[in-house]
């Protein structure tokens, strides 16, 4: 007798939810389910590869370089991140739904494989919802839990996105037959005769992920910004027409930023070390440049930035050709994101600016007065405020 | 409803080597990321991160699923026949848009000194969405009901 006759013959008889007609909508199908499932392969993966790429440029390690150029490509890689992981929500709810009669299975478990199948659902299903809820969490500043948000999110993306492959391998078969021809004409004839049709159900778990992804993509996609009546932000509004992700204020650095005492320091690796004053920043040839904020949040804003390129800072400095740079702001050491670096290839690209103007005025306390570095395909949090130093390496 | 599979149904629903290979490398994936969770454990709290996570499952598996499968089968029973399901339908997108734009209505992390955050009126936001979507819904239901009288 092999393992699973032995199994069934010792189970108990099945009740409640594991009795076989326990669930009876047409909705629970393997091919509703492989096409939710399909939908949501694509969806996760291109999260994960957005998400693992942000981490790599904001961690990077001593292999990886993150380009200056194309300007855009973080913006879009940043937004894609956000409005897909949006977008996935209700295709989530809708596949938990359309195999939610496979968790009373019965029996429970049939065979070694199908126990390990059975549990990798645990960080597979877990890990999604996790994903979702502190994701959204995240992006709206609510965070009613007590750890770090980045690495969290991480670390169990890389669970979620193993549980999803070992979830991929145990199903691929039976995804393929479901979405084959052969499968189509089985399920019609199983098909609903009043209620949701297997079509409509599709069609309402699409058309929400649309929903939500027009009502939210206006923060980063500037022309859809006045539909997108659900964005956390508006890439339109803002002090100099720019939005804040941090307020001068909440970083403590009002006094600081504002106080005659303020010097740009550039220190280092460096043969003239510079202590300069706002005036003799200003006094330096500035140049113009376009180039957007693009926020881990997934939201962006391109504006008019003024101010000196920062290799013309450090030429001044005699700093070896090739340099890295940290370049450090006034908030107290230690605070999350309170300095921030560049390599080489980045502080020679000639938008990479120490910005005293945005939009052509001043640059307002919230957006880092007296100077900020700016610098293309850069995420928000490495575009540092209220600079104090650059420190050459 | 379903008839017993077929011999090929079976194997493709067996666990053959395309199985154990998405086993090593997931498992792979999943050690990293536990790997990561503990080696930043001041900052990761694993533990909350378990409990959180076993209880979006729990939630979702004990509370949310069988709530809403009571709900739409008391639904579906008041509804008139014919548009139930473009009704189910469009209930289905409503409670989505409204669990996801809870904390943006409540305001749960608005920032005082920062306007440019959550800078817009979203109760509206969220009633001009569920207009788009019913009225959707209206159509489908309209279109849905000349058909059968054609």
């Amino acid at each position: 007798m092999n393992l699973p006759t032995r199994i069934r013959r010792l189970t108990p008889p099945r009740v409640g939810p594991f009795r076989e007609e326990a669930f009876r909508s047409p909705l629970y199908s393997a091919r509703v389910a492989s096409i939710l499932g399909l939908a949501l392969g694509v969806t996760f993966t291109v999260c994960f590869v957005t998400g693992f790429l942000s981490h790599l440029i904001q961690h990077p390690p001593s292999f990886f370089g993150w380009p200056p150029r194309p300007g855009w490509l973080y913006r879009v890689s940043q937004g894609v991140h956000v409005t897909t992981g949006i977008a996935s929500i209700p295709l989530l709810f809708a596949k938990l739904w359309t195999v939610y009669p496979r968790l009373w299975v019965w029996p429970p478990l049939s065979s070694i494989p199908h126990a390990i199948e059975r549990l990798a659902l645990v960080p597979l299903v877990g890990g999604s919802l996790f994903l979702l809820f502190t994701g959204v969490g995240s992006i709206s500043r609510w965070t009613p839990w007590s750890f770090s948000f980045p690495p969290a999110h991480y670390s169990v993306a890389w669970i979620t996105i193993g549980a999803l492959i070992v979830h991929v391998g145990a199903k691929a078969g039976t995804a393929r037959l479901a979405l084959s021809r052969r499968s189509i004409a089985r399920t019609n004839e199983g098909r609903a005769r009043d209620g949701l049709s297997r079509r409509g159900f599709l069609g309402a778990a699409f058309g929400g992920a649309a929903a939500l992804a027009v009502a939210t993509v206006g923060q980063t996609l500037r022309p859809l910004a006045a539909v997108s009546v659900l964005a956390p932000r508006d890439p339109r509004i803002g002090p100099q027409g720019l939005p804040v992700n941090k307020t001068a204020a909440s970083a403590g650095v009002l006094d600081l930023a504002t106080s005659d005492a303020w010097r740009l320091v550039v220190e280092g690796n460096v043969g003239n070390p510079l202590s300069l004053r706002l005036e003799e920043v200003l006094a330096l040839p500035q140049r113009e440049a376009h180039v957007a904020i693009a926020c881990v949040d997934g939201w962006s804003a391109t504006a008019r930035w003024r101010g000196v390129p920062l290799r013309d800072v450090l030429a001044l400095a005699e700093a070896p050709i090739g340099s890295g740079a940290t370049v450090v702001s006034l908030q107290r050491p230690g605070a999350a994101y309170a300095s921030s670096e560049l390599d080489p290839s980045q502080i020679g690209d000639p938008e990479t600016l120490l910005a005293v103007e945005l939009n052509g005025e001043p640059l307002h306390i919230d957006h880092g007065f007296p100077v900020r570095l700016i610098g293309p395909n850069r995420p928000g949090v490495q575009q540092t405020k209220w600079v104090a130093s650059v420190v050459v390496r | 409803m379903t008839s017993p599979p077929s011999a090929p149904e079976r194997e493709a629903t067996g666990h053959g080597p395309v199985f154990w290979w998405g086993l090593a490398i997931g498992s792979g994936a999943m050690a990293f990321g536990l790997i990561t969770l503990f080696s930043r454990a001041a900052a990761t709290q694993p533990l909350d991160v378990g409990t959180f996570l076993i209880a979006l499952a729990l939630g979702h598996d004990l509370l949310l699923a069988p709530a809403t499968i009571g709900i739409a089968a008391g639904l579906r029973r008041a509804f008139p026949h014919g548009v139930r399901g473009i009704l189910s339908g469009a209930l289905f997108v409503t409670a989505v848009v409204v669990a996801f734009s809870l904390p943006l209505v409540t305001g749960w992390g608005a920032q005082p000194d920062n306007p440019s955050f959550l800078p817009r009126d979203y109760a509206s936001g969220v009633a001009i969405v569920l207009a788009a979507v019913w009225g959707v819904a209206a159509a489908l239901m309209i279109h849905r009901v000349r058909r059968r009288a054609a």
